[in-house]
């Protein structure tokens, strides 16, 4: 199964790191959607059909934990997996976010395996090395 | 109280840039500062929280294009390493930010960091920082300076 994936993230460096990453991670992926912070996350969502979001907390305009509230609110958004990659490293913060209702986190600086294992976790999908 | 983190930001960094972006740190001595110093740029953030602070983060304005080139693995003819030389600066700041507070606060404390702001720079601003008791100066890929001043107070 092919995913369509939504990256958010206000740097577009590191989207574009991300992206390839997917891509090394082998990673199946249908199609890759772009925002630079929640508020576009949310305008793409709400028009797309997005399989697993992969989003950065530390934005402008909205910040990723605003996001995941208001995709819990709304019953379309609210079964979307929310992975959090961030540089954040305090397990207390990221025990928040597990408690908002976050699938995963993976902390920056990344490598592909960090990806792969998260997507086979959340699709049950073993996706090869 | 502020707190000084010499050998933790020289850890923190030298790992993070190789991780990153695939370059290598060495300490360094300011006063040595080679004549690309004349064009520089400045990326800091602030943080508050458990405790506050800031991380600046200056560098030859030629570094922020190797920072994007190999943060993103991409040749360096390529327009979108020129267009994104001063967002990847602003992206190794934000990791090392990350990584030294974790290092020197542990993993309890909760922190907010603002956006990074990134700014040129003149010789005179360099040498300030330079000979702030809070910066570590580091040479990276043996060519470029680059200072990094961490402030952290409980």
């Amino acid at each position: 199964m092919s995913l369509n994936i939504l990256l958010v993230d206000d740097s577009l460096t590191i989207r574009a790191v991300m992206k390839k990453t997917l891509h090394l991670a082998g990673v199946p992926i249908k199609e890759i959607y772009q925002a630079g912070n929640g508020q576009e996350a949310l305008d793409i969502l709400s028009e797309n059909w997005i399989d697993l979001v992969f989003a950065d907390i530390n934005m402008p305009v909205m910040n990723g934990v605003e996001m995941i509230e208001k995709m819990a609110e709304n019953d379309m958004m609210k079964t979307i997996p929310v992975v959090v990659v961030s540089t954040e490293g305090s397990q207390t913060r990221i025990d928040r976010l597990k408690a908002c209702g976050i699938t995963a986190y993976i902390r920056k600086p990344f490598h592909p395996e960090n990806f792969r294992e998260v997507v086979e976790n959340i699709t049950g999908v073993n996706h090869g090395a | 109280m502020e707190l000084k983190q010499t050998e933790t930001v020289s850890e923190v960094f030298g790992r993070v840039l190789e991780d990153l972006a695939f370059l290598f740190a060495e300490d360094f001595d300011p006063d040595q500062s080679p004549e690309q110093c004349d064009e520089n740029v400045l990326a800091k953030i602030s943080f508050s929280g458990d405790a506050i602070g800031s991380v600046s983060l200056a560098v030859p304005k030629a570094m922020c294009e190797i920072f994007a080139e190999n943060v993103m693995g991409l040749d360096p003819d390529d327009e979108i390493v020129h267009a994104q030389a001063l967002d990847a600066l602003g992206e190794v700041l934000n990791v090392v930010c990350g990584q030294l507070l974790t290092a020197t606060a542990g993993e309890v404390p909760v922190f907010d960091l603002t956006v990074p702001s990134v700014e040129m720079i003149d010789r005179k601003r360099w040498d300030e920082l330079a000979a702030d008791s809070a910066t570590n100066a580091f040479l990276v890929d043996d060519e470029y300076p680059v200072l990094l001043n961490f402030v952290i107070s409980i």
